[in-house]
Order: C-alpha cells, then sequence, then structure tokens
C-alpha cells in the first residue's frame, strides 16, 4: 500500500516506528520457540482496551464533575439564591 | 544532487546502526528474559485494567447516585416556586 509522502519529520518517524514494530512482530511469528508472538499480542490488545476505558473513565469523571456542580447549584434553596451566602 | 550525496556516507553509518540494534532486538527476542519481560508487561496491564474497570464502575454508580439526588432538589425547588411536581 502506497502512503502519502510524509511532510513532516514526525510523519517520516510514525510510519518507520509503524514499519518497525511490524517487522519484529513479524520476525517473533516467525520464530515464536518462547511463544513470544503471542505474548506481543495479547499485551497490545490489552493496551489497546485500557486506552479505550481510560477515554471511557475521562468521560465518567466529567459526567460526574458536572452533576456535582449541578446538585450544588440545586441545593441552594431559591430565597438563599436571592441574596447569595457564603457557605 | 550533490547534497544528497554528501549525506551519502552518513546515511549508510545510520542504516548500519539501526541494523545492528535491529539484529541485536531480534537476538534478545528470543531470549527468556524477553519473555519474562513481556509476561510481566501484561500482568502490569492486567491490574491496569482491573483498576480502570472498578473506577469505571464506582463512577457510574456515583453519577446514578447524583442524577437521583438532582431530581429530588429539583421537585424540593419546583415546590418552593408553588410548583408541584412527579
Amino acid at each position: 500500500s502506497m502512503q502519502p509522502f510524509p511532510t513532516s519529520i514526525e510523519q517520516l518517524l510514525e510510519r518507520q516506528w509503524n514499519e518497525g514494530s511490524q517487522f519484529l512482530m513479524e520476525q517473533a511469528a516467525h520464530f515464536d520457540i518462547r511463544q513470544v508472538a503471542t505474548l506481543l499480542s495479547c499485551l497490545q490488545q490489552l493496551r489497546q482496551e485500557n486506552q479505550r476505558l481510560e477515554e471511557h473513565v475521562h468521560t465518567l469523571l466529567a459526567r460526574r464533575d458536572h452533576l456535582l456542580a449541578v446538585t450544588a447549584r440545586l441545593s441552594v434553596p431559591l430565597n438563599a439564591q436571592a441574596t447569595p451566602q457564603t457557605s | 544532487q550533490p547534497m544528497v550525496e554528501q549525506a551519502f556516507p552518513a546515511l549508510q553509518r545510520l542504516l548500519e546502526t539501526f541494523k545492528m540494534q535491529y539484529l541485536q532486538f531480534l537476538a534478545y527476542m528470543r531470549t527468556p528474559d524477553y519473555k519474562q519481560q513481556l509476561q510481566q508487561e501484561i500482568q502490569q496491564e492486567k491490574a491496569r485494567q482491573e483498576q480502570l474497570t472498578a473506577k469505571a464502575g464506582q463512577l457510574s454508580q456515583q453519577i446514578e447516585q447524583l442524577l437521583g439526588e438532582g431530581k429530588k432538589l429539583l421537585s424540593t425547588r419546583l415546590q418552593e416556586l408553588g410548583i408541584k411536581s412527579a
């Protein structure tokens, strides 16, 4: 597959990073004496899952904090809102 | 073109370095040490997954609580306005 010509150092290095890891994975599959390839793909999968989980936790955190702010506002009686008190 | 040709010996050296590094690493990948290291990393990621799953569950629970609390508070505030809510 032809990739676009890299126009930044980062793009070039990222491509080499991908090709390098691809190469190592393939080599591991070839000489798989100690199930290294299996372990590698297991590790890769775990890392992907964890990244997704982390994003999920971030979303939940944002929602939780938003709800905390909303309930804090709702817990102030209306007559107290007219004359704000320091709590 | 002369600029590109000037870079040639340096590029050769760089590629030789990369080649050596890859060959060394491929050799290392065949050792029990590497396998052990991978297993260790897998254990770490599994522990992290448990942590994150627990955290997500805890947050979901807290969100449910806050939603309930918010509803109650809202109806209290509405009552103050003389509006009856379900």
